[in-house]
């Protein structure tokens, strides 16, 4: 079933049009979905399971594949859903991040440190365990200021 | 420690519920007597009197069944606890009238223009109708997200000092995940038993078998009826690929098949009876503008950080229950100006306060119950739903669906996941798939035997029903006069 949402919120959050065909499109989507969904707005209710590149969802995929080269609706938010999605935004276009990650790795980086701490481990799993799993599995997102920065910002991101 | 009942209390569907004194202190407190004062069914008990019951006694079912399934499998007293309390707790996130109020917490980032409410609510049916698929499911134990109130009752659990130590006294600090895992259908952490998740969350769990046959005991109607203790006498546990499977064996079936078809037509007959349906949307449609105007009903984030906050101060959610919707209405019909209610907003409020329902416009009703998605996507079309009444600017379309069992054959469900997998997952194919086929055993029910060790799902095995319904779904569209026509176009 297709998603009206996943379109003008990808455009929203990286002020640029999503292509189906471009990978790195694909996983910033799964991952801005994933954060969204996550952190309470309702973009869709998807499930995420843990695959290289981090929480993905097959239906999700499904649904980027039938929208894309839709027209992109404008939408009309609630203030809730506006204030979620600017958060994250900000979140993701972090200069420093982008400067050492790309938007791609510091997405995915993100989406997993929050998948790890809220999913997987225990909820008295530290930062240091959860940073420790994630460079194990990982080993591309190798930056530890940046992997503790993102840990502040999910952190942050609980509702 | 074994588990000791000090106390029982009459239940009019299962009979004594027997509880311990740990269960008794969760059940004396305000969080969990709250539940006394929601309906499980809304607002059905305008169309089935009988229907009063409330979560709190549901959640002494779940409780109970939830326990009866655990002995059959012979789990031990320390697991038996911590199953039978997160049966307890499993709704106490519950919001007002249910899954009604509900609904807006979990969808919706758009605001509805008031001068084209029809008009909106009718195109997204359109474009429902006009993209009309039947996908084979690919994702299962899901889990829930914010905003479901298994994920508030999860967060109520961590935060309320009261239920935590009792939680903690009696079945262990590491518990408190586990419960929590079990309310929010999450089986991806490393500590929690899945089969623990899966008695409250399946295809056939503690949860379902209690609603089944409490809602229409207490509905009066017949559609609950089943085989319960011949079926919790069949359940089994087998092992997949390291993690463990609830099943029944092969004496189950028939139980598991009846409970399937009466939960379909209950469905049919109660939950999307035709005046239910449209009294549950207006209630829906208000509470949904209160949300997204921040107006007399609290917004997600005030609801988690600062109804349930982290000094454990739950006053305001206290009263977040039906007299509180009841009270919201009050305000809007008596003092629409200080709340900036649009007209279509005030008129539903006072229907509702009235007991009063949409009018139904009569033939409209086009109700499907097939596997053929084109055929049900061409009877749509052809029907007045599609050529008039979706373009209206005074009337809206509502519907409803079911499936018979989200489950199709093994072979139909391996060539749906393959058939799209990604360049960046073909690294993963192998994970991936056994993830898909692992997760589909633990929501779907599966079938074991005494021969050998293999399981399958009920629509994959001969001596099943399931073999032939799978597939089937029901809708049903109906279109009802709105009370104000739209005043722009868009």
């Amino acid at each position: 079933m297709a998603n009206k949402f996943l379109l003008p919120v990808y455009k929203k959050v990286f002020g640029e049009s999503f292509s189906y065909g471009r990978f790195e499109d694909r996983l910033k989507m799964q991952k801005m979905v994933y954060l969204l969904q996550e952190e309470g707005v309702n973009i869709g209710h998807y499930g995420f399971d843990w695959y290289k590149h981090g929480p993905y969802s097959q239906v999700l995929l499904d649904d980027m594949y039938m929208e894309n080269g839709t027209a992109c609706m404008g939408l009309n938010y609630t203030p809730e859903a506006e204030q979620r999605i600017e958060r994250l935004k900000e979140i993701f276009s972090d200069a420093d991040a982008k400067e050492k990650y790309g938007v791609k790795n510091w997405t995915e980086c993100l989406a997993s440190i929050h998948f790890l701490r809220m999913k997987e481990m225990g909820s008295n799993a530290s930062e240091e365990e959860i940073l420790q799993v994630l460079t194990d599995r990982k080993p591309h997102l190798n930056d530890d200021a940046l992997n503790r920065k993102a840990y502040r910002l999910i952190e942050n991101l609980a509702m | 420690m074994a588990i000791k009942f000090t106390d029982k209390i009459l239940d009019n569907v299962h009979g004594f519920i027997e509880y311990s004194d740990a269960e008794k202190e969760v059940m004396n407190t305000l969080l969990f007597k709250r539940l006394q004062s929601i309906k499980q069914l809304s607002i059905a008990n305008w169309i089935f009197p009988g229907s009063e019951h409330t979560r709190y006694i549901h959640s002494l079912g779940v409780m109970h069944i939830a326990d009866k399934i655990a002995r059959q499998l012979e789990l031990p007293d320390q697991d038996r606890k911590i199953i039978r309390m997160a049966g307890l707790l499993h709704d106490i996130g519950h919001y007002p009238l249910s899954h009604v109020c509900e609904t807006p917490y979990k969808k919706g980032m758009e605001n509805y223009k008031e001068d084209s409410v029809c008009q909106a609510v009718n195109g997204d049916m359109k474009r429902y109708i006009e993209r009309f698929s039947l996908p084979v499911a690919k994702e299962f134990m899901v889990g829930s997200v914010e905003g479901h109130h298994e994920a508030v009752g999860a967060a109520i659990i961590r935060t309320d000092p009261q239920i935590k130590k009792i939680i903690t006294e009696e079945c262990g600090e590491a518990s408190i995940d586990i419960i929590c895992d079990m309310i929010t259908g999450n089986v991806k952490r490393q500590d929690t038993n899945p089969l623990w998740v899966q008695i409250l969350h399946s295809e056939i769990d503690a949860d379902g078998i209690d609603y089944m046959m409490r809602d229409a005991a207490f509905a009066g109607t017949g559609f609950g009826s089943f085989e319960m203790n011949q079926l919790i006498r069949c359940f089994e546990r087998r092992v997949y690929d390291g993690k463990e499977i609830l099943c029944i064996n092969e004496k189950g079936i028939a139980a598991a098949d009846q409970y399937l078809i009466n939960k379909f037509f209950s469905y049919s007959q109660v939950v999307f009876n035709k005046h239910i349906s449209n009294l549950e949307w207006m209630a829906e449609i208000i509470v949904d503008w209160m949300l997204k105007q921040s107006v007399l009903f609290p917004t997600k984030e005030n609801l988690l950080k600062q109804w349930i906050n982290a000094k454990g101060n739950f006053d305001n959610y206290l009263s977040f229950t039906d007299n509180f919707f009841w009270k919201a209405l009050d305000e809007i019909k008596t003092s629409p100006k200080k709340y900036y209610a649009p007209e279509y907003i005030v008129e539903l409020s006072k229907k509702l306060l009235n007991h009063e329902e949409l009018s139904f416009v009569s033939d409209s009703e086009v109700r499907i119950i097939s596997k053929d998605a084109d055929e049900m996507k061409e009877r749509l079309c052809q029907s007045a739903i599609y050529t008039e009444y979706v373009n209206s600017h005074d009337k809206v379309v509502l519907y409803s669906k079911k499936p018979m069992t989200k489950n199709v054959p093994y072979e139909k469900f391996i060539e749906a996941i393959e058939r799209n997998i990604p360049e960046e997952l073909q690294d993963d194919k192998e994970k991936y798939i056994k993830n898909k086929v692992l997760s589909r055993y633990m929501e779907g029910i599966c079938v074991c035997n005494n021969r050998n060790e293999e399981i399958h799902l009920l629509c994959d095995d001969d001596k099943s029903l399931m073999k032939q319904l799978y597939g089937t779904n029901l809708v049903i569209f109906r279109a009802f006069q709105f009370p104000l026509a739209d005043k722009a176009n868009l």
